[in-house]
């Protein structure tokens, strides 16, 4: 989840007084969000990823100031529905980043610490719900220097300025060399070979997308009038965002005004700052709950929490406000009352009705190998079961089989496969003991997997091994013989060869005829492969086939 | 005469000299028995032992602090080394020891209430006050003493008197040889009438221990411990939650490791471009790459995600086989199952059901020794009529109540559940996340959703294990097991 740190200066500015240390943090966990770190200047947060409108110091302010009565803003609308300028969407752009959005931002008076934080917010934005500007970017444009309309599509390699910069560069340069280019040039690459993404007006390039903007559109403290894009795949998350940045602006005292999105025949006024309405039956809300709320209170609930709400008959309706990109349906507005009536007021509440607790089969079976195994003496190992190749089948002086389940993309180089027995497991805990006393005696009851075809065989196995200078077949008889007693099971061993055990040295064990594992010496060579010095013995039973 | 000193007399008679070692590899004694037998022969005489005593050096926890920066004297000094310094600076505690063993040792003076360095001062400037250097080197190999103490005498005698470090001297078994007496007594090889050794079964049936003395053990002869079977600590506490919930009323539920991505992730709505489904989070696996999911099932939630996301749902995303992320997909496809027999007969189950789940979950982690692939998690669902928040915060805090832990509830989110809640504990001054909890989303309830509620959650629970046995550093420690390191594990 998002990890944001908002400036504590702003935040104070924009809510009009001050919170000590101590009453920020209450208040802050109290709307369900935990501080991770306070400074004198700084309040680090993390954020649910739901919540994109609180990634800023300007949302999070909005959010506080409802929750503490201090504010009872609810509905954000446009300053005027005239709007100011088209986008024009070409055709070609349909197929690699279809979604644009825009807004003009007229009456701005950003100062330093103003202009950082919602520049911050936009790249958090980005970086998060917009997966790393996969699915969103925003631009932010000087507005006095653009000649409209723009147009919006798939270009050839032309040039411009980009931001920061001194001299014109080719689109394609700025791809395969600046910065930028590289961090996010794959993204629309993977959708057009030759073409680039760019919002231009009559004068040239605003900025190539979702990449970089120009330098001639750059915004400073000193600007007063803003346009602002926002581009992406999601025509859903492009709207919302637009719609999260129009209320930032407002609640920064601006004036905010729509643009047309022209799309061949189709022209669309955004942002929509649309306003969904729900309406939460109020025992409804009391049954989910577990408390009870009444009709006075559960307005002042999600007015707390930011929502217009009135009483209809036995429910409220409420009033989604634009910004919010996660209320989906009741569900979600009964949890924002529950966290406006405090998760430490809710009474726990006993379930009187009974029911008969229960074990699994494979565990009842597990817990009594395990307890029998102990008995003899064997320590009980935990380990992974992710493995490779070389330990599983090459060390073990198996073929490799056709077919078995294979890890795709491990960070770690040695984890490759599902192990497909549990023997070397336990070897190389033996590996890990040489300077422990001799004899060792350990044993592993837990998954192995197999491929059979393609249908997945994970099946609990009992495995046990046993090193030390005196260590032969009979002592790992005699282990076995005692576990088809403890078991009551009628287990039998049939001499065999396997090659990770010494020839002559080895059995089969089954039951009423089918293999279900082996026991026996463990081959030197294995050995010296796990550099293991002493005689080992070792057994390996398939516990789901002694059941089934 | 015990058959073990009857050994080591045998080993002996020859008349050579030997070690410890040698004596236990000729004879075949086990350590404990050797030792024993040593006891009892040479107060007898029979045997004569040679000691060597050896010194170590233990460092005070002052010391250790010491060690770790440096010498009260020696920090001043080379404070000293870059000017002088003002008396009436001087005020904590270990600057006031360090100027008066500046002065002690003569490497400063004081004058007009300045500290200034004196010529043997400036000397110790540059190699270092040698107690300074003994110290340290005590530190890093306490077993050094001799070495370290050696030529140094009084600085080794000055760290002593101020009570820095105290000298050992143990002494070990150098070497044994037999005597005169025990020559004869070998060669007579006779047992001693009236005292026994060995108590017999003969002995007990015919009454002829009666009379007679037993001969004594020295109970404080070291033994080694007896290599006891035994469970993994984290097993140990797996079987306790198991029994916790089953005390509780609730049923186990497993479920496969190696899912289609459904089960872990679209099932319980998380969308599909959410990081956590990336290949930097998740196994996915190359064999086999896709595993088959229900039409019907994958029909539901394809409609539920693309209401709620905005975004095209892909089947094929969904079908992509993976290491299960956590222990919530056994709890979504119980879920599933039984909402939809529910669907079919409404008497099918006698509601609440309560279910709990262990299982091994898997992340793709770069593994060292604060990370690892794997661990474990709890699981639990009540799917019933009319349950509340305050139903799941009761049921929890019986959950973690019996595991010793007072539990607190905090709003928090994930995809699958609404209210959605983080359940919390204070240990040690510190908040631990234990894990998530909540009323699962109606959209993934299903045809159900007007009649039933879920409540869920799902834990961690190696931190219980690392709360109870301080010795243990960090989870990978319980997956990276030697036998010496699981005998010494206590039962927790």
């Amino acid at each position: 989840m998002p990890v944001t740190s908002f400036d504590k200066k702003l935040l104070f500015r924009l809510l009009g007084y001050e919170l000590d240390d101590k009453a920020l943090e209450s208040q802050t966990s109290k709307m369900g969000l935990s501080v991770e770190e306070q400074t004198k200047d700084e309040l680090v947060v993390e954020l649910p990823s739901n919540r994109p409108d609180l990634l800023g110091t300007v949302g999070f302010a909005r959010m506080l100031k409802n929750f503490m009565h201090r504010s009872k803003k609810y509905v954000y609308k446009l300053s005027s529905q005239e709007p100011i300028m088209d986008i024009i969407v070409g055709a070609k752009v349909k197929k690699v980043r279809p979604a644009i959005s825009g807004l003009v931002v007229n009456d701005v008076k950003f100062d330093d610490a103003s202009l950082k934080d919602v520049i911050n917010f936009t790249e958090k934005l980005c970086d998060t719900y917009g997966r790393k500007r996969m699915k969103i970017s925003i631009g932010m444009h000087n507005l006095e220097v653009i000649k409209a309309p723009l147009h919006y599509d798939v270009y050839g390699d032309e040039e411009f300025v980009p931001l920061n910069g001194s001299k014109s560069m080719k689109y394609s340069t700025i791809v395969a060399e600046h910065d930028k280019g590289l961090a996010y040039g794959h993204i629309t690459r993977s959708k057009t070979k030759t073409g680039h993404v760019a919002l231009k007006d009559e004068q040239g390039t605003l900025a190539l997308i979702p990449i970089i903007n120009s330098e001639r559109t750059k915004v400073t403290t000193g600007t007063r009038n803003l346009f602002i894009d926002v581009t992406g795949t999601s025509d859903y998350a492009v709207g919302k965002t637009a719609d999260i940045l129009a209320s930032l602006f407002l609640d920064l005292g601006c004036a905010v005004k729509p643009v047309t999105i022209v799309n061949g025949e189709k022209r669309s006024i955004v942002p929509e700052m649309e306003s969904a309405r729900i309406e939460v039956p109020v025992f409804e809300a009391e049954r989910e709950i577990g408390v009870a709320i009444g009709y006075t209170n559960v307005l002042s609930l999600v007015n707390k929490m930011g929502y217009e709400g009135v009483t209809v008959g036995e429910s409220a309706r409420v009033n989604v406000p634009a910004y919010r990109a996660d209320v989906l349906n009741e569900q979600d507005v009964i949890e924002d009352i529950a966290i406006a009536y405090g998760y430490d007021y809710i009474r726990p509440l006993l379930i009187t009705a009974t029911q008969q607790g229960g074990l699994e089969r494979s565990t009842l079976l597990n817990k009594k190998a395990s307890h029998a195994m102990a008995g003899l003496g064997f320590i009980e190992m935990l380990n992974s079961f992710l493995t490779n190749e070389k330990a599983n089948f090459d060390d073990m002086r198996l073929q490799r089989p056709d077919s078995y389940v294979k890890v795709k993309n491990s960070v770690t180089v040695s984890l490759t496969m599902m192990r497909t027995w549990l023997i070397p497991s336990l070897l190389k805990n033996i590996s890990l003991s040489k300077n422990d006393r001799m004899p060792q005696r350990i044993f592993e009851v837990d998954l192995a997997f197999n491929l059979w075809g393609d249908v997945v065989s994970e099946a609990y196995h009992l495995a046990a091994v046993e090193t030390g200078p005196k260590a032969n077949f009979n002592d790992i008889k005699a282990s076995f013989n005692s576990l088809n007693t403890l078991l009551d099971s009628d287990l039998e061993i049939q001499a065999a060869d396997n090659p990770s055990f010494i020839e002559g040295r080895c059995a089969r064990i089954t039951l009423g005829g089918k293999t279900l594992g082996f026991m026996g010496e463990i081959h030197p060579e294995v050995l010296s492969k796990f550099g293991i010095e002493e005689p080992t013995i070792a057994l390996e039973i398939d516990l789901a086939g002694l059941q089934a | 005469m015990h058959k073990y000193e009857a050994a080591v007399l045998g080993v002996l008679k020859d008349g050579k000299s030997l070690t410890l070692d040698q004596l236990a590899e000729r004879s075949g004694l086990k350590r404990d028995a050797l030792l024993w037998a040593i006891e009892s022969l040479s107060p007898q005489g029979l045997i004569k032992v040679t000691k060597a005593e050896t010194e170590s050096a233990e460092l005070s926890e002052e010391a250790k602090g010491y060690a770790k920066n440096s010498l009260p004297e020696q920090a001043l000094l080379d404070r000293l080394g870059k000017g002088t310094i003002k008396i009436a600076a001087l005020k904590d505690e270990r600057e006031m020891i360090g100027l008066q063993w500046l002065k002690r040792k003569g490497y400063a003076v004081i004058k007009d209430g300045v500290l200034e360095l004196a010529p043997a001062g400036a000397k110790a400037l540059g190699a270092g006050v040698p107690e300074d250097r003994i110290l340290k080197e005590l530190a890093a190999d306490p077993g050094a003493f001799r070495k370290v103490s050696s030529g140094n005498k009084n600085s080794v005698e000055e760290l002593v008197k101020r009570g820095l470090i105290l000298v050992k001297k143990t002494s070990a078994v150098e070497s044994l040889a037999i005597t005169k007496e025990g020559m004869s007594a070998a060669a007579a090889g006779r047992e001693e009438g009236d005292v026994i050794d060995a108590l017999d079964k003969s002995m007990i049936a015919r009454g002829t221990w009666q009379g007679r003395r037993f001969k004594k053990y020295d109970v404080n002869v070291p033994v080694e411990a007896a290599d006891a079977g035994r469970l993994h600590p984290l097993r140990g506490l797996i079987n306790e939650i198991k029994d916790i919930y089953t005390d509780l009323g609730f049923r186990e539920m497993s479920g496969p490791i190696i899912e289609p991505a459904f089960w872990s992730f679209d099932s319980l709505f998380v969308p599909q471009d959410h990081p956590a489904r990336t290949v930097m989070d998740t196994f996915y696996l190359s064999n086999p790459a896709n595993l088959s999911v229900d039409k019907a099932e994958m029909r539901k939630v394809k409609k539920a995600h693309e209401k709620a996301y905005h975004e095209k749902w892909s089947e094929a995303v969904a079908s992509q086989s993976i290491l299960r992320t956590h222990g919530t997909s056994v709890s979504a496809r119980y879920l599933s199952q039984i909402t939809n027999e529910l669907t079919a007969n409404k008497n099918a189950y006698q509601l609440p059901v309560k279910l709990f789940g262990i299982s091994r979950v898997f992340r793709n982690e770069n593994i060292d020794f604060k990370h690892l692939e794997n661990f474990y998690q709890m699981d639990g669902i009540i799917i019933g009529h009319r349950l509340t928040l305050s139903n799941l915060f009761d049921m929890l805090i019986r959950v973690y109540d019996s595991l010793g832990l007072k539990v607190r509830f905090v709003p928090a989110y994930f995809p699958f559940v609404e209210p959605g809640v983080e359940i919390q504990a204070e240990k040690d001054g510190k908040t631990l996340e234990l894990g998530g909890a909540g009323m699962i989303r109606r959209e993934i309830v299903g045809a159900q959703r007007r009649k039933l509620t879920v409540l869920a959650w799902g834990c961690g629970i190696e931190r219980i294990l690392l709360l109870r046995d301080k010795s243990l550093a960090g989870i990978p420690e319980l997956y990276n097991n030697s036998v010496g390191w699981a005998r010494k594990r206590p039962l927790v």
